[in-house]
């Protein structure tokens, strides 16, 4: 059995780290891991790819952690955090495999098509859906402010 | 809900995550309780699950309180993610002074595998 007693609270982290926004995308959590080792951005502090890092706050106890939410059970979470520009979190109910994923992002860091953009392009996936939660609309994907380094 | 028996209560879920007493405290008060969601769902709100959760630790509701809906996509088609019933909402009551939100259900059906 899987102890349980010491779970945090997504809501309390979101909002302790100020994520105040949310989308949903066609992307399920699995295929996300998947994509992110093919395109090397696993790893924590993982050299740059693509103009983007991902890495893991150092106050969140690891990759792919488990938060519970009220009503809605326990809740598998990845941390993405992209340099320069902000953190996204991304985040699917324990057991289904098949959800497409839930991102939480601050809005005074990025847009929805920003994150969209961003997402897509860790993943290299470019055919992502996103979705607003709230209107049920498409978010169509917008320019991020990429900070180039030297080659 | 006698005089809307007629009505038909739609079904919703919820999986119990901290509160192992969930399942008792609604089945005896025949309401259900959600607290701070303000990210989440955007204030004090009630969340759950649209339909059944047909896994552990999860309990079924009726009720003819109508949710807000949180939609998401599956096989690349919306989907209602999630549900959520705030203060604001016509039919949700105070509870503690305001720290809870609730509404008044009709049980269903429990799964608490592992119940000891």
């Amino acid at each position: 059995m899987v102890q349980r007693q010491n779970i945090a609270s997504l809501e309390a982290v979101l909002e302790k780290h100020g994520a105040d926004s949310r989308l949903e995308a066609s992307m399920t959590f699995p295929e996300l891991i998947r994509a992110l080792e093919a395109a090397g951005n696993l790893q924590a502090g993982a050299a740059k790819a693509d103009d983007f890092s991902v890495s893991w706050l150092d106050d969140l106890p690891a990759q792919r952690e488990l938060f519970s939410r009220d009503g809605l059970g326990y809740w598998r979470v990845l941390l993405i955090e992209v340099e320069k520009l902000g953190v996204i979190w991304i985040g699917v109910p324990e057991g289904q495999a098949d959800a497409g994923m839930s991102l939480w992002y601050l809005s005074k860091e990025m847009s929805a098509g920003q994150v969209a953009t961003l997402v897509s392009g860790l993943t290299k996936s470019p055919d992502i859906h996103f979705m607003d939660p709230f209107s049920g609309e498409l978010v169509a994907k917008t320019a991020v402010p990429i900070q180039r380094t030297e080659p | 809900m006698t005089q809307s028996e007629e009505l038909r209560s739609e079904c919703f879920s919820r999986r119990v995550a901290h509160n192992p007493d969930e399942f008792q405290l609604v089945k005896t008060s025949m309401e259900v309780w959600g607290g701070e969601a303000r990210v989440l769902a955007g204030g004090v709100a009630v969340q759950a699950y649209p339909g059944k959760a047909d896994r552990q630790h999860a309990y079924s509701f009726g009720t003819l309180v109508e949710p807000k809906l949180k939609f998401g996509l599956r096989d690349r088609h919306r989907v209602v993610r999630e549900v959520f019933w705030t203060l604001d909402m016509e039919s949700v009551e105070e509870r503690l002074g305001g720290d809870f939100a609730a509404i008044a259900i009709e049980w269903f059906e429990e799964w608490s595998s592992g119940k000891t």
